[in-house]
């Protein structure tokens, strides 16, 4: 008996459980997913698969050796698909939709340690780029390696392309600088912002709801090629529809980062920030308290072997940041301040919505001696972890206080993953 | 006291059913708000009066579940087709019945249930070839020989060379 006919509403949402994000248009095609299979079957069902398949293109290219758990390299189809695309669109009949006019997001990921991107390949990127209109993009994601600066320039190239005109209703950029690896394979050392990168912080979409910079490791402390052009300083981070801001390594001066978070959208909830020189500071931390009232989650982290900076927030920064800030659900304070059990009892009484946090920090005021009102963390703190160091030293472990330890297990109901000292417990 | 609302099968059977269930189904709360008080039966001439059995169950069972968000961000509930195991019972049902189920929820405007229809869709297609896909839901290959040859022209960049 045949069943009755599903329309291409309900097919659509059964098809998005197969469209997940590890594959783009490029892998289902090889690798015949089910999503593909799905495209295959009947003219419902193809109508409903295709915007799924191509709404998003993941271009890989490099050596197969330094991949981890991305995509593979797919670069050798590259010129073949940008043919397919465009003979498509030249031989296309009047209401005819193309694929590539389903594509939202584009991933671009780089490795070349041995030998150069192939050029060809990346112009094959360009006529399949050349086929979008301005405003169907919502993606982007980018990650550069290698250690050649043609590749460099030539990619960088593609992705200012993008930036200047296909970039109308970008909500979500991410750029990831890689760096180089020397051919010996030690550290890597990170060119951002590099002076070709300067082109892409001063064309960051305004449409973003997230963005994401992110540099490997900074170069040379002290260098001037780590810090941002003086022409891009005042206004790169003015997003007024900015909800999430990473930044990884990036040498950003705190008053210009201070006055940016202003011009933030009224839901700017996720704030990640990794950065080893002096962003994170006290007036960064009330700036954040007073103008993004409705934080959800927080992470400033610094290097463990910056053992003393005078840009740390001070205890009192952070105390205000609490009371603040009454949706916090998570905060992560990793080597950037020495808090006190001041801190601890504001927190713990205070934060309510509070569901992770993890402190880590050198310092031994913070044992939870004397912090016995629990009545914020009971009601949803899921997980806690918490790592004090005297004398700046990594192997001089703090213990905790264990009636404090005792009593947090006692009253927190919800807690499932919590580390006191140097005890990791999981329960469930 | 718990107010009971009637709901008319297409088969023309009547349910007497919790007001506080039947608000699981959107296309219900909203009419309900737009009628007012009401003893007039609700006709829903879409559904048929087994189905319309199995989707009261199925808002009984989840009557104390918090309302499905509004929100139409369909991109964070992707990929987790696990359902759980009442759910799982619930919809082993033979595939005429569990499309009949899938268009009623979509009706009645149910989307946790909806989606629930669609994950074991999902897993019925999971690692299956498309001559597969055509057998398992009974599905006739429409297209046109020449739709084909199109299809596997756009697809042949994809092929080893």
């Amino acid at each position: 008996m045949t069943s009755p006919t599903l329309p291409f509403e309900i097919l659509d949402n059964t098809f998005r459980y197969l469209s997940d994000n590890i594959y783009g248009a490029i892998e289902h095609h090889i690798k015949h997913t089910d999503l593909f299979n799905c495209s295959l079957v009947s003219r419902d069902w193809r109508a409903a698969a295709l915007p799924l398949l191509w709404h998003d293109i993941k271009f890989s290219c490099g050596e197969k050796t330094v991949w981890q758990n991305s995509t593979p390299p797919n670069d050798q189809v590259w010129p073949r698909l940008s043919d397919s695309l465009v003979g498509e669109r030249e031989n296309a009949s009047p209401g005819h939709i193309d694929r590539s006019s389903y594509l939202r997001g584009i991933e671009m990921a780089t490795n070349h340690v041995f030998k150069r991107c192939v050029g060809h390949n990346l112009t094959a990127v360009v006529r399949i780029l050349e086929l979008l209109s301005p405003s169907q993009l919502r993606r982007i994601e980018f990650s550069l390696l290698s250690n050649f600066s043609e590749d460099w320039e030539s990619h960088i190239g593609v992705l200012q392309m993008i930036l200047l005109f296909l970039a109308q209703n970008i909500e979500d950029f991410t750029f990831f600088d890689k760096g180089n690896v020397p051919p010996d394979f030690e550290i890597s050392h990170s060119i951002f912002p590099r002076t070709k990168t300067d082109s892409i912080l001063k064309n960051i979409p305004k449409s973003l709801r997230t963005l994401s910079l992110r540099a490997e490791n900074p170069i040379e402390r002290h260098s001037d090629m780590a810090t941002i052009p003086a022409d891009c300083e005042h206004d790169f981070l003015n997003l007024t529809e900015l909800r999430d801001l990473f930044l990884f390594n990036l040498r950003i001066a705190s008053d210009q980062m201070e006055q940016s978070l202003q011009t933030w959208h009224p839901d700017f909830h996720t704030l990640h920030i990794v950065d080893d020189f002096c962003l994170i500071r006290s007036s960064l931390v009330l700036a954040l308290a007073d103008h993004c009232r409705n934080l959800r989650s927080l992470s400033l982290l610094r290097d463990s072997g910056i053992v003393e900076s005078d840009a740390n927030p001070s205890e009192y920064s952070l105390i205000h940041l609490i009371d603040s800030l009454p949706h916090l659900e998570a905060l992560n304070l990793i080597f950037v301040a020495t808090l006190s059990n001041w801190f601890l009892a504001r927190c713990a009484s205070q934060s309510d919505r509070l569901q992770h946090l993890e402190i880590e920090q050198y310092g031994d005021q913070l044992t939870g001696e004397g912090v016995v009102d629990m009545s914020g963390w009971k009601t949803s703190l899921k997980s806690i972890k918490i790592k004090s160091y005297r004398n700046n030293n990594l192997s001089l472990k703090l213990e905790m206080s264990n009636s404090f330890v005792d009593n947090v297990l006692l009253e927190c109901k919800h807690l499932g993953v919590y580390a006191f000292g140097f005890n990791f417990r999981s329960h469930n | 006291m718990t107010t009971k609302v009637t709901l008319t099968s297409s088969d023309n059977e009547n349910f007497s059913v919790n007001k506080e269930i039947t608000k699981r189904s959107i296309l219900i709360k909203n009419m309900l708000e737009d009628v007012g008080k009401s003893d007039t039966p609700i006709p829903l001439p879409n559904v048929n009066s087994k189905v319309l059995r199995k989707v009261i169950e199925w808002c009984e069972y989840h009557c104390m579940d918090p309302l499905a968000p509004t929100n139409e961000n369909t991109e964070n509930q992707k990929q987790n087709t696990d359902i759980e195991d009442w759910d799982q019972k619930f919809i082993e049902v033979d595939q005429e019945t569990l499309f009949k189920i899938i268009l009623a929820t979509n009706y009645l405007n149910i989307k946790p249930l909806l989606d629930i229809g669609c994950k074991t869709i999902t897993n019925m297609i999971k690692g299956k070839s498309p001559e597969e896909i055509y057998k398992t839901f009974n599905i006739v290959n429409n297209f046109t020989p020449k739709e084909e040859a199109q299809i596997r022209k756009e697809n042949k960049w994809a092929e080893d060379q």
